[in-house]
């Protein structure tokens, strides 16, 4: 059994100007489901096609299974990769198109029978066989497409946005299915989306981009509760985090957040301890986190912070998503009480922040770690 | 009739025009040619029934034209469709300077017939062509195109695949450049070499342009006439004395305009169940 270990030591890659990966450095365990995120032209589908052999690097080398491979060909690198596109070959019938990386590896007739019918049925498509790739749908054809990677038993399977071409109730239906077969055939998988959701649903562990520079890599739950970036904040949950900001200043001996309109002694929502390292940002104008879950509402101005206008109101079934503004910012609230959204009468609310869950980011967007267990 | 359709019909005039006076007229007249015996010289035109055309089936002079047309048209075509693919091959690989290359590959296109019959007329020519001094400087001494017949077939056969090559190029090049990119990145990553991507993907992919160049190509060769003229004016004898290149002679150097224009239909016909029966047999009613 191929094990599949991935290894990217500073890898670069710039067309013309514009440079597309930056210094990536990553490693991929075996038998892993690793998610690449970001957003469009952040250097995700440029990673993967560097792993693959696509592309070259300008710097950096790459590993699979400790060999530097940073100089083959895609065909000496046992990587099988799945496209956006789907990429199937449309002269070709899907028993054909499946049996295409083992008839180039000349295996005798017999062998490629008995594979293409395995993975079929894997894929629930051992119907479809005689078709041809313009009479699939495109659910069918995505799992012709994971059929043909599947067939050969790579050592990494790489996927370019498989799912994003579908419906949005195939695409759940097969992400899960993905997610299930990548279980059960434990083969090394990195996987390439902009959709945060499909990266928390489906990655063991997920990386995030943006502008070719790799900003934090994590589980999903640690990704989605402790962004280390003012990027990934705002990139993951749905809706993200809204981003807050505020002047830090002393006054009085005290470390103050100056929202503009309105003013909070920072003990307030952050530990003690965590003074000695605000004072060197006095002054500075820092970003307030603050997950969507954790701003409350209230319809009148009493143990509240601030006054905001309600631009909508979205009812998603269990939960509501309030859309306000405040100042030039728009904060989005996700509340699951029914009785709040019914009291409200006007466009006019208040709302208080809940402080002992936000996350600051300084000048930079980089935390602003607080509690020492969390360093 | 709406006034759209009237614009429409409006626009149509023009060019109905030109159809008329150009193409249907001649047609006509040289049909109505053909059942004479017009001469200019002569200065006769009468009619003459199907004289002409009973003539045809004893000319020993037609039938020698067609085998050298046959044998002409079998290498053109398929010297052309082969340095053509291969080129489109080559500059599909290439990694830099594809855009200069695909241009200047298709210059060629853009010569009229009449100035690549005179080029390489001096090209090849015994006494001051370029050809013949390399050959001559590599040591191995100059050649005689124009003066022996086969050589003067081989003169004609080099300049139309000059220009047959790019065409092939140009038509094949760009069924390859329609291929999408992830086909061929899905090719390489499930283990094919160079070789088997153009023999299980790209080539199958691009066989209707493969076709439709080789049918274009067989057609043109049938009628090539103006850069031949050019070179050997059908000599030396009528070793270059290609049907359409009989034809003219028949008609302005024996001034025998009437069997001329019998020659010009049967070769109008043949050409047209030619290019029917190719396209019915090559081009599948509809792929996807």
């Amino acid at each position: 059994m191929p094990k599949g270990e991935v290894y990217l030591e500073h890898i670069s890659k710039k067309f013309g100007n514009v440079v597309a990966v930056d210094d990536v450095t990553l490693k991929v365990h075996e038998g892993e489901f690793f998610v690449l995120v970001g957003p469009s032209g952040c250097g995700k589908t440029t990673t993967l096609r560097i792993i693959a052999g696509l592309e070259k690097p300008d710097k950096g080398r790459v590993y699979i299974d400790g060999k530097d491979v940073t100089e083959l060909p895609p065909k000496d690198r046992d990587c099988a990769m799945v496209f956006q596109d789907y990429a199937l070959y449309p002269h070709m019938t899907v028993f054909d198109n499946i049996a295409f990386p083992l008839k180039l590896r000349k295996r005798p007739r017999e062998e490629i029978v008995k594979e293409v019918r395995r993975v079929a049925e894997l894929l629930h498509i051992d119907h479809l066989l005689k078709r041809y790739p313009h009479q699939l749908s495109g659910g069918e054809k995505q799992r012709v497409a994971l059929a043909r990677a599947l067939v050969r038993q790579p050592r990494v399977f790489l996927m370019d946005e498989p799912l994003s071409n579908l419906d949005a109730k195939i695409r759940l239906y097969l992400r899960a299915e993905l997610k299930a077969l990548q279980r059960k055939l434990g083969v090394t998988t990195i996987y390439v989306t902009h959709d945060q959701a499909e990266a928390l649903s489906l990655g063991d562990r997920v990386a995030v981009m943006n502008k070719g520079k790799l900003l934090q890599i994590d589980t999903p739950n640690k990704l989605f509760n402790d962004p280390r970036d003012v990027f990934v904040a705002s990139f993951i949950g749905s809706p993200p985090t809204n981003l807050i900001k505020a002047k830090l200043i002393k006054q009085d001996d005290k470390i103050i957040f100056d929202f503009g309109d309105f003013k909070t002694y920072a003990e307030n929502f952050i530990d003690e301890r965590c003074a000695d390292k605000l004072i060197k940002h006095v002054g500075e104008e820092l970003i307030l986190g603050i997950r969507p879950e954790y701003i409350k509402i209230s319809t009148s101005p009493l143990k509240a912070l601030t006054k905001v206008k309600v631009l909508a109101i979205e009812p998603l079934g269990s939960e509501y998503i309030i859309t306000v503004i405040r100042g030039n910012d728009i904060i989005k609230i996700k509340t699951f009480s029914e009785s709040e959204i019914e009291k409200i009468r006007g466009d006019e609310i208040w709302i208080s922040i809940d402080f002992s869950k936000s996350y600051l980011f300084d000048t930079n967007g980089k935390r602003i770690y607080c509690k020492d267990d969390e360093l | 009739m709406n006034s759209e359709k009237k614009i429409g019909i409006l626009m149509l005039i023009p060019s109905i025009i030109l159809i008329v006076f150009f193409v249907s007229y001649p047609t006509v007249m040289t049909f109505y040619y053909s059942l004479t015996n017009y001469n200019v010289v002569k200065g006769v035109t009468d009619f003459i029934g199907l004289t002409n055309y009973i003539s045809l089936i004893t000319d020993s002079k037609l039938s020698n034209s067609f085998l050298r047309t046959i044998i002409f048209v079998l290498i053109t075509v398929s010297l052309s469709m082969s340095i053509g693919i291969f080129m489109a091959v080559l500059i599909y690989e290439c990694q830099i300077g594809k855009k200069i290359f695909t241009t200047l590959f298709s210059v060629p296109l853009a010569i009229p017939f009449v100035i690549i019959g005179v080029v390489f007329k001096f090209m090849l020519s015994y006494d001051m062509g370029i050809v013949n001094q390399i050959l001559e400087s590599m040591g191995i001494g100059r050649i005689p195109f124009y003066s022996s017949g086969d050589l003067a077939l081989l003169a004609t056969i080099i300049a139309d695949s000059w220009w047959g090559s790019s065409f092939t190029f140009l038509v094949v090049y760009s069924g390859f450049e329609s291929i999408s990119r992830s086909l061929i990145e899905a090719a390489y990553i499930d283990g094919a070499s160079t070789f088997e991507l153009y023999k299980n993907i790209l080539l199958p992919l691009s066989k209707r342009h493969v076709i439709v160049a080789l049918l274009f190509r067989i057609i043109d060769a049938f009628r090539a006439f103006d850069h031949v003229y050019m070179m050997t004016a059908g000599g030396p004898g009528e070793a270059t004395q290609y049907l359409s290149i009989y034809v003219s002679k028949v008609a302005f150097d024996y001034f025998n305009l009437g069997y001329a224009c019998a020659l010009a239909v049967v070769l109008l016909f043949a050409i047209s169940i030619l290019a029917q029966i190719l396209f019915k047999a090559f081009i599948p009613r509809r792929t996807k």
